[in-house]
């Protein structure tokens, strides 16, 4: 059976969210790093058993002091992944604050933590404390690394799965 | 009995019938609404008429939002429209091509506006999208073969981050605030929408307002003839279930072309008729000039001929005159008058002088007249149809013309014979003309082959045969030595 979804990517400025879109569709990481404004849109097909998953993937700008997610991007999604930058503990902090602030805006829907930038092990700054609060609604908790392309895939495929397996009756 | 009247009262009497009905309703329009929407409806139609006619302010008041919402759109579309034309009129005023309109309308005597209306009135719906409003997933999409479709996810997707962008951002306050139409450059996006379906048309050109109609009626077609894709839509994330509302979508698609190889052939059928008339006319002119100048041209020769001791040799246009070339003998008591001419008309005379033996200019040279005399006396007669030229003939003609010739070449002159041909009247027209061709050029061959040099015989018929000879004669005349071959060769 052939799918169209509608993931968003959400997380405060500079986690990540762009290079990880960017190397689960084009395998590319760029170190150089340029703010998303607004949203940026990818596409992209999944295979999950018999079913053929499109990905609409909204890659929406990061949540700061200056710029905050705009919900009604986040209309329609059948999912969202909450990204977590490991090396600045403040992030899973605002990623706490974006779910409480959309889950009313999208329902219940599936989500995904990734907890990207898992490369740089020598700055990692969360303990299992600040990623134990996600464990209890999110699907899956990912660490991922978008610079190396570990388990960035993975993480996609675990929320269509979630996704996929919500839908089934 | 009258427990059983009580017990009826009971049953269905007012108050249980009361308690009961509204349940009752409820029950009936989830299993048997269509029965129950059929038996309620003629008490209801009733009910609401006689409302609306007791109570026209309660009913407009009850109305009010729906058709002020529709009365608003419709009036927005049509100052739109009208806003639409203004400035396409205002942007062609300064270019080139809007003089030019402007000019068209003047002739015309026809507003500018349309004017230019009717000059950019092309457009061509290239894409057309069925898209999920709420996820903003492309259900399905047809474009016209030539454009084809990029990444219609993204699209679809895009349009809707536009329209939550610019409502996050500006906060729109009237109702109903969603994204209608995005332009840029010559491309429009014209998207009709409601909670569950958008339809949005990529359009190249200025299309009109009917357009925005044809949307929305292809969206409403598709609630009524995909009713159950979606509910099914709704209940999965499954989106293939559309494609039969396809030949929906395509029916949007058109381009629509302005007629001009239509005007451009008429006006080149125009242009055509104008340029033969005119060539016609031109002609017709060419020819009068050329019939007047004929004629003045034989007015010229006739009077020049008429004098003694001058023979044309042509006489051709020049400059807004013509020159005449002739052979001018001194003695000619006309060449005086004849120069006088040329400072009145506008004439250029070319002369060369020659021996005339025309008997106006005196006595002629005694031995050469004597010769041409003799040889002019001779003539060649013929039976009656024949052409045949007896030979004792030719030879004294030969003899005779060279004796001419010794005695011209005497005074620088050398003599030309004309061989004439006669008939009588004797069978058609036709017939003795060409005896006459005939007879004439046979004696000037035989002369020819008796030894006069070519380039000083020539042949012709008489113009009639009145005098009823069958018979050639020969005309003589002398002329300056260089210019025998060129006189008697034309």
């Amino acid at each position: 059976m052939r799918r169209k979804l509608k993931v968003c990517l959400i997380g405060a400025t500079g986690v990540g969210k762009t290079s990880l879109v960017g190397r689960l569709v084009h395998s590319v990481f760029s170190d150089r790093y340029r703010t998303t404004i607004g949203v940026k849109i990818e596409t992209m097909t999944l295979t999950r058993g018999d079913d053929e998953v499109q990905l609409v993937i909204w890659d929406l700008s990061g949540e700061d002091e200056f710029q905050s997610v705009q919900p009604a991007y986040l209309a329609g999604a059948a999912g969202y992944v909450v990204v977590i930058d490991g090396t600045r503990r403040e992030t899973a902090d605002t990623a706490a604050a974006l779910l409480d602030r959309m889950r009313p805006i999208v329902g219940h829907v599936p989500y995904i933590v990734a907890v990207n930038k898992s490369d740089l092990v020598a700055s990692w700054d969360l303990d299992h404390a600040a990623i134990e609060r996600f464990e209890a609604g999110a699907a899956k908790v990912v660490n991922t690394s978008a610079r190396s392309g570990a388990f960035v895939a993975e993480a996609f495929e675990a929320l269509v799965d979630a996704i996929l397996s919500e839908a089934t009756p | 009995m009258a427990a059983l009247e009580a017990l009826r009262e009971v049953i269905v009497g007012p108050v249980h019938v009361a308690a009961v009905l509204p349940d009752a309703v409820a029950e009936a329009s989830r299993r048997r609404s269509r029965e129950l929407g059929a038996a309620l409806e003629p008490a209801m139609t009733r009910a609401v008429r006689d409302v609306a006619r007791r109570e026209p302010a309660m009913f407009g008041e009850i109305l009010a939002p729906t058709i002020g919402t529709a009365v608003r759109r419709a009036v927005a579309d049509a100052v739109a429209a009208m806003l639409q034309r203004l400035n396409e009129a205002l942007d062609h005023s300064f270019t080139l091509r809007g003089l030019s309109w402007r000019l068209e309308a003047r002739r015309s005597g026809r507003a500018m506006s349309e004017i230019v209306l009717a000059h950019t009135l092309v457009y061509r719906v290239e894409w057309v999208m069925l898209i999920d409003t709420e996820r903003s997933l492309m259900l399905e999409e047809v474009s016209l073969p030539e454009v084809g479709a990029k990444a219609p996810d993204q699209v679809s997707a895009m349009l809707s981050a536009i329209q939550a962008f610019v409502s996050e951002a500006f906060q729109p306050t009237a109702p109903g605030g969603a994204l209608r139409t995005v332009e840029v450059g010559d491309i429009t996006l014209w998207i009709d929408h409601d909670p569950q379906l958008t339809v949005a048309a990529a359009v190249r050109g200025i299309a009109p307002r009917e357009l925005r109609e044809m949307l929305y009626a292809t969206r409403q077609s598709i609630h009524t003839e995909h009713a159950s894709a979606l509910v099914d839509l709704h209940s999965s994330d499954r989106t293939s279930s559309f494609a039969a509302a396809r030949p929906l979508l395509e029916d949007c698609l058109r381009c629509v072309v302005k007629p001009t190889p239509r005007r451009a052939q008429r006006l080149l059928a125009i242009v055509g008729i104008v340029g033969l008339t005119a060539a016609a006319v031109l002609s017709l002119r060419a020819c009068e000039t050329s019939r007047a100048d004929a004629s003045l041209q034989r007015t010229y020769r006739q009077l020049l001929e008429d004098q003694p001791g001058i023979a044309v040799l042509s006489i051709a246009r020049d400059d807004g005159g013509h020159r005449i070339s002739a052979l001018v003998d001194p003695r000619s008591p006309s060449l005086s008058t004849l120069t006088a001419l040329t400072h009145v008309l506008p004439l250029t005379l070319e002369t060369r002088p020659f021996r005339s033996s025309d008997p106006r200019l005196g006595p002629p040279l005694a031995a050469v007249d004597a010769a041409i005399h003799e040889l002019e006396t001779l003539q060649f007669e013929f039976a009656r149809g024949a052409s045949t030229v007896a030979p004792t003939e030719v030879a004294r003609a030969a003899e005779l013309f060279e004796r001419v010739r010794a005695a011209s070449a005497l005074h620088g002159m050398q003599p030309c014979v004309d061989a004439i041909g006669y008939s009588d009247e004797t069978g058609s027209a036709v017939r003795n003309a060409g005896l006459r061709a005939q007879r004439a050029q046979n004696v000037a061959e035989a002369l020819v082959a008796a030894g006069v040099p070519r380039g000083l015989v020539s042949s012709r018929p008489a113009t009639t045969s009145a005098d009823g000879t069958r018979a050639v004669r020969l005309r003589a005349s002398l002329r300056p030595l260089a210019h025998v071959r060129e006189e008697c060769g034309a």
